[in-house]
């Protein structure tokens, strides 16, 4: 069955909180007949802490105001985690009661396409029981973190492609101590950052059943 | 690739490509599909452009035989140069 339409807005580099702000907008706006959406984006570089966050796994704020980089109080699930320029971040606004789909299940999807992606290009990547993303050998390569709000969806999935993974090291990432960052431009050639967010957008319009756009 | 499970044959499959938008890509991919199946590029063919413009992912839907006859399809689209990922 068809999941309907989905719209894929391209949002460009934008910083964090206008389209953080946007997402919500829209999300309180929305109604039963609204069609889901999905905005990619690359965001400048910033500090974003989850709703359960805590403060002591940022670990150098002084380093951080030197670095200018922002760090935002969020309404999404999960710890503190860096967004910058060379990361794809997938936003996927989805009426889960419409779509049938728990949030569980919606993570599930979100790792798997990482998944699939990088298994084509000859890459191995797995879950990790308890700390949602995706990992290679162990590195952390995709984050997940999201809101949902009246059945429906935002915050969403960020995936490490070709980006200064140093701002990392001023966090304990995901509220891990000693989680090491990794990305995909450090296993394989071939596809760049567009590459990895059109990839990603089509098998997730896949693996979700909307319509072809 | 896509392992579709439970597909009953025939069937109306959306095969989908991405391809880098070079000279020529388009047309390639489907050259090579009107080999193995029949469809119209105006109503079962759609299209969506990458961020700048770099990469095309094509969805083409086309009646589909059998598996092997869906395999040729894949083997096909993954042997042209310019395709990146098949679905």
């Amino acid at each position: 069955m068809s999941s309907g339409t989905l719209i894929i807005q391209d949002l460009g580099r934008r910083p964090y909180e206008p389209v953080w702000a946007d997402m919500k907008a829209f999300t309180d706006a929305r109604d039963a007949q609204t069609p889901d959406e999905l905005w990619r984006v690359e965001h400048e570089p910033v500090l974003t802490q989850g709703l359960a966050g805590k403060p002591e796994h940022v670990l150098n704020p002084e380093a951080l105001s030197r670095a200018h980089i922002p760090l935002v109080a969020t309404d999404r699930g999960g710890q503190v985690t860096y967004h910058g320029p060379g990361q794809v971040v997938l936003y996927p606004l989805l009426d889960l009661e419409r779509l049938g789909l728990g949030v569980r299940c919606l993570v599930d999807h979100l790792e798997q396409i990482v998944i699939d992606l990088l298994a084509d290009f000859g890459v191995d990547s797995a879950r990790r029981d308890g700390a949602p993303g995706v990992y290679i050998a162990g590195e952390k390569v995709a984050s997940i973190g999201l809101k949902v709000r009246r059945g429906c969806t935002y915050h969403g999935l960020a995936v490490n492609v070709a980006m200064d993974l140093a701002p990392f090291s001023l966090i304990n990432p995901c509220g891990m101590a000693g989680l090491a960052m990794t990305q995909i431009s450090t296993h394989c050639t071939g596809l760049d950052f567009e590459g990895v967010c059109e990839s990603l957008t089509t098998r997730l319009t896949q693996r979700l059943g909307y319509d072809q756009t | 690739m896509a392992e579709p499970e439970g597909l009953s044959f025939p069937c109306d499959y959306p095969v989908k490509a991405m391809v880098r938008t070079e000279q020529g890509a388009h047309e390639s991919v489907m050259d090579a599909m009107a080999r193995q199946a029949i469809f119209s590029k105006d109503d079962d063919v759609s299209v969506r452009l990458s961020r700048n413009g770099s990469y095309k992912s094509i969805t083409i839907t086309v009646r589909v035989h059998s598996r092997a006859h869906l395999e040729a399809i894949y083997q096909d689209l993954r042997a042209l140069d310019s395709v990146v990922m098949t679905l």
